[in-house]
């Protein structure tokens, strides 16, 4: 019984990486009404698209261990941003380090 | 005493350090030279463009280590300490993570063989050293251009004018010699 709970465990472990990716968000506005079906555009820092925006909110995602890359961190960023009908997300700013990668922007509403 | 004895109580030190203080840090300053009174409203914070219509009074900074440095944990922060210095609205200007190596003793019980199947134990303390990151964010209260307070003023005129002491008097005008000088 004990060995097979075990070997659960280690499959758990297996398939859960050595890694963790966490998002955070911090509300700005509202969020927009209608989820798009796109994945919302990414503006580094200093890359502001000139259309006027509506500001939705600060998403923020650390990934550590096998997580820690800008390709994940931004993913999971858009993934946050997606669930406040964001059409993109603007002064995206990665940091990333041996064992940790960091990402922060601002998720917008493009408005006409 | 001497410090071997003291290593070993140092991760209960350091679970003591962890359990009860936070490592959430901020900084408010008013700069532009108006009353400091607390703002007891709603703070609206501009990520982006701040608004028309508004003047900066102030600085402010919130700072955090690990699983404290994020923006759930520190924009509330950032928001009550632009309100401390009377701002009704708080604009971002930059997000900066900082990346640092620590190293700590740890102390740490080991075996080995001692004698004839025999096992000794001991203990020794070892460097560990981990990856702290840093998060800080800056910004700038901010106040309608309307509400009371020191009008905004370019900083040139700003400036402190120079006591008459520290002036020397302008020469006397010579009056032109009769025999040559200027015309």
């Amino acid at each position: 019984m004990i060995r097979r709970a075990l070997a659960v465990l280690a499959a758990v472990a297996v398939l859960a990486g050595c890694g963790s990716i966490r998002t955070y968000r911090f509300a700005l506005d509202r969020p927009a009404g209608a989820m798009s079906p796109a994945r919302p555009a990414v503006f580094l820092e200093g890359q502001l698209p000139s259309t006027n925006m509506r500001e939705l909110a600060i998403v923020e995602a650390v990934g550590t261990g096998n997580k820690a890359s800008a390709e994940t961190v931004i993913g999971a960023m858009q993934d946050e941003a997606t669930r406040w009908g964001a059409s993109a997300i603007v002064r995206v700013k990665i940091d990333c380090a041996y064992s940790q990668c960091h990402g922060w922007g601002v998720a917008v509403q493009f408005v006409p | 005493m001497s410090v071997m004895r003291l290593l070993p109580s140092l991760p209960g030190l350091s679970l003591l350090f962890a359990l009860g203080c936070s490592s959430v840090g901020s900084s408010a300053v008013r700069t532009d030279g108006g009353f400091a009174g607390r703002h007891m409203g709603a703070v609206r914070v501009y990520a982006v463009v701040p608004p028309s219509g508004v003047r900066v009074i102030g600085l402010v900074e919130v700072h955090a280590v690990n699983e404290e440095a994020n923006v759930e944990t520190l924009m509330p922060v950032f928001m009550k300490r632009v309100a401390d210095i009377g701002g009704t609205g708080g604009v971002i200007d930059d997000v900066q993570t900082h990346y640092e190596m620590r190293t700590e003793w740890r102390t740490e019980h080991y075996s080995y063989p001692c004698g004839y199947r025999s096992t000794c134990w001991s203990t020794r303390v070892v460097p560990y050293t981990y990856q702290i990151r840093m998060l800080r964010i800056m910004g700038r209260a901010l106040l309608p251009i309307d509400a009371p307070g020191p009008p905004a003023m370019p900083p040139t005129a700003a400036l402190p004018p120079a006591t008459p002491a520290t002036i020397a008097p302008p020469p006397p005008a010579k009056a032109p010699s009769e025999n040559g000088g200027p015309q």
